[in-house]
């Protein structure tokens, strides 16, 4: 469980690197480190499937951003900060993180029971299914409505972008 | 885009054509063993960003051009829709690979028109008078 933590630090620290840096492509390498940090950390927990698609989404996110953020430099906008802001930052993370502490210490412990819906899956989805691969199966099968709703996702993406982007304006 | 080097051109080509039946291979087994056709959809679409990243855009494009990647895309979005609708019954690995497989092609197609509508994409800034 002590690697786990280990990778959440890297996670963290690696975001932090990427928020607060002032070059755009030193960012966008951070937030790489972060995806692959995931990546490990779905690994570790047993969820091989899960990292495959990680990694690749992953390589494919970077290249984008490499080649979408090369060359361009962003001006600095702010110097200095007010000493107001800096302190209700602090206030607001103390609040948080207080809060987050009080809604956490209440949840069962990190895959112990396991859910109900999970539970009907694991014992009944081979036999109703009669699939080989469980997960698949899951996928494909029982959340069929998740998987259009992604297609959907891509195509909304795959419009956006041309309209957005597009090279010629109508006239 | 002039595209790259020689050396870049040369690893490129030999190796676009394992890296896309690896996308094949990973959407395929997909309903036995690891994979599935997300990640073999956007390992395909890799496969192209890298023949666009190392030819240039205009060699790229006789290969696959972005009007055909966008009715390839609509077409597997289609299929997988015609799939849930009126597919088969849902036990056996058949109509698992077949879903599989329409996945591949949509995320393939989509991903790769949305890298191509980004590498024509220049910022220009409007020069005031």
């Amino acid at each position: 469980m002590i690697e786990l933590y280990l990778l959440m630090a890297f996670i963290i620290i690696a975001a932090i690197i990427a928020a607060e840096n002032h070059t755009l492509l030193s960012s966008v390498i951070s937030l790489g480190a972060v995806g692959l940090g995931l990546c490990i950390m779905f690994l570790l927990l047993g969820a091989p499937e899960l990292a495959i698609t990680q990694l690749v989404v992953e390589i494919l996110v970077l290249i984008v951003l490499v080649r979408a953020t090369i060359g361009i430099s962003v001006p600095e906008t702010y110097k200095g900060r007010e000493f107001l802001s800096y302190m209700m930052s602090i206030i607001f993370i103390v609040i948080f993180l207080a809060g987050s502490y009080l809604s956490f210490i209440s949840l069962p412990g990190f895959g112990h029971p396991i859910m109900r819906a999970a539970k009907i899956y694991i014992e009944k989805g081979a036999g109703l299914s009669g699939q080989t691969n469980l997960v698949n199966a899951i996928l494909l099968n029982f959340r069929r409505l998740d998987l259009i709703g992604m297609l959907a996702l891509v195509f909304t993406a795959v419009a956006g972008t041309l309209v957005i982007l597009r090279s010629k304006g109508r006239k | 885009m002039n595209g790259m080097s020689l050396i870049v051109k040369t690893v490129t080509r030999v190796t676009v054509g394992v890296i896309f039946l690896f996308g094949c291979y990973l959407a395929a087994q997909g309903h036995a063993t690891l994979g599935g056709g997300f990640a073999g959809g956007v390992v395909i679409a890799l496969a192209f960003i890298l023949y666009v990243l190392a030819y240039g855009r205009t060699i790229a494009e006789e290969r696959l051009s972005k009007q055909l990647a966008l009715i390839l895309m609509e077409l597997g979005a289609v299929f997988f829709l015609m799939l849930s609708f009126f597919g088969c019954k849902p036990n056996g690995n058949s109509e698992s690979i077949l879903c599989n497989l329409a996945i591949m092609v949509t995320l393939g197609a989509g991903l790769f028109v949305v890298f191509l509508t980004l590498v024509a994409f220049r910022v220009k800034v409007r020069e005031e008078k």
